[in-house]
């Protein structure tokens, strides 16, 4: 109940914080609808090609965006050493993991339904699935984004070469979570329920494994220099 | 006005033995040896580089020693809440410094119910509200010094309490670190201003190049 509790308090913080600055949603959003646009663009003008290439290509928006999110967050616990202070107050120390991924979730998934959104009007798939129906593939894609990030992150940690070490360790955990996230709304948008269920249940998954390897690691890897 | 917490404070004897820390080639410190009691307040004092900061990241399980052991022990076995207030102050701009407490608060499962007196009593009600990143450097120290208070610690580290205040808001934060002793609180306190941590101080150690001398408590107990 602890760990739940302070996680809880732990991810309200970040939003609040975030919401009052902005600054980290502004730069994915921008990031991300920009990248929608001109890959957009480049994919040319078949609608159906289009179509097609929805849903990849608001997945890897989402996957970079989640990058640029993932270091403004964590740069709300370095600057001052505000980690220092978290990890000797919190009793659980799990608890800072699960909390920045319950925060991280929450600014992704809601970036996520903007990009859809976004994909509905730019590339024209409103005539094959509603957004209520992308919604759960948006939530557990973010989940499974937001928990396998958050521990690099920690994992990385704050050295000259984050900046290629992150992409690099990250970007191949990802690929089954992109894998399940395309294939399932395309199914979606086929109207093929059954298969679109099926890769549900594999990010519900995904979604489980990289938290639970956060929330066994953490205390190990997260721990301020 | 002094604010004692609600909550029990175990009662605590921390030991360190043998203590060393290498940065690279470089010897921080170096058999580093102390054993301190809850209720005492202990000076480490020393010119810059001397070892203060790394011993006080050190003592609270911040980074680990090269050699030797930290130990920690509690009456009843219970866990012994630290805290530890360095230069950067560990806090969050766009908080403001009552939410500060009040996080730092909940998290250690301390009483939020004392925050407002925390802040009161280093003269910080008025700042209560305001948001962290408009305030002062001397202001955030002592924000920083509330917050850690505001964890209910058994053990207190403070890093250079005094830097950047002026001699009243500096008069305020010695007030409260003999308070928080007096309160049954194992404080130990870097710094290298002598006269007013003199006066603070039980015991002193004396730092330099990274090697301890203790020079006793001439003025022990002065602040009680």
């Amino acid at each position: 109940m602890t760990l739940a509790r302070d996680a809880l308090l732990l991810a309200h913080k970040d939003l609040r914080i975030e919401l009052r600055s902005r600054a980290g949603l502004a730069a994915t959003m921008t990031l991300g609808a920009s990248a929608l646009v001109i890959v957009g663009l480049a994919a040319g003008p078949d609608i159906a090609q289009l179509r097609n290439l929805a849903p990849a290509l608001t997945v890897i928006a989402l996957l970079f965006a989640a990058l640029v999110l993932a270091e403004r967050l964590d740069a709300i616990d370095r600057e001052h050493e505000a980690l220092v202070g978290l990890w000797l107050s919190v009793r659980d120390k799990r608890a800072i993991y699960l909390g920045k991924a319950m925060a991280m979730t929450v600014l992704l998934s809601a970036l996520g339904l903007v990009l859809w959104l976004l994909a509905f009007v730019l590339l024209d798939v409103r005539a094959d699935v509603s957004l209520l129906g992308i919604l759960p593939f948006v939530l557990l894609s973010s989940s499974a984004t937001a928990s396998a990030t958050v521990l690099v992150v920690a994992i990385v940690g704050a050295g000259e070469r984050r900046v290629l070490l992150l992409p690099v360790l990250l970007m191949p955990m990802l690929v089954p979570t992109l894998l399940a996230t395309v294939n399932g709304s395309r199914a979606l948008m086929a109207s093929d329920a059954v298969t679109a269920a099926g890769w549900l249940v594999v990010l519900a998954a995904e979604a489980a494994l990289f938290i639970g390897l956060g929330l066994l690691t953490y205390e190990f890897v997260g721990a301020p220099e | 006005m002094l604010v004692m917490s609600r909550t029990r404070r175990p009662s605590i004897v921390l030991s360190a033995r043998g203590l060393a820390k290498l940065y690279g080639g470089t010897l921080a410190l170096v058999g580093f040896e102390l054993t301190a009691r809850s209720g005492e307040l202990v000076v480490i004092r020393g010119p810059n580089a001397s070892g203060k900061s790394t011993l006080l990241r050190l003592l609270a399980g911040l980074t680990s020693p090269s050699a030797g052991t930290i130990n920690v022990t509690s009456e009843a076995g219970e866990r012994v809440a630290v805290a530890f207030v360095g230069h950067a102050g560990h806090l969050f701009d766009d908080l403001s410094a009552e939410e500060n407490l009040i996080l730092a608060a909940r998290l250690a499962g301390a009483d939020t119910g004392t925050v407002m007196s925390q802040l009161d009593r280093l003269g910080l009600a008025a700042v209560a509200g305001s948001r962290c990143r408009g305030l002062s450097s001397g202001t955030r120290r002592r924000v920083a010094l509330a917050r850690g208070l505001a964890t209910d610690p058994a053990v207190l580290l403070v890093d250079e309490p005094f830097a950047g205040l002026d001699a009243g808001a500096a008069d305020l934060v010695a007030a409260v670190l003999a308070e928080a002793r007096n309160e049954g609180r194992l404080v130990i306190v870097a710094s290298h201003e002598d006269a007013r941590s003199e006066r603070l101080a039980d015991r002193t150690i004396e730092l330099a190049g990274g090697r301890a001398t203790e020079t006793g408590s001439a003025a022990a107990g002065q602040m009680r």
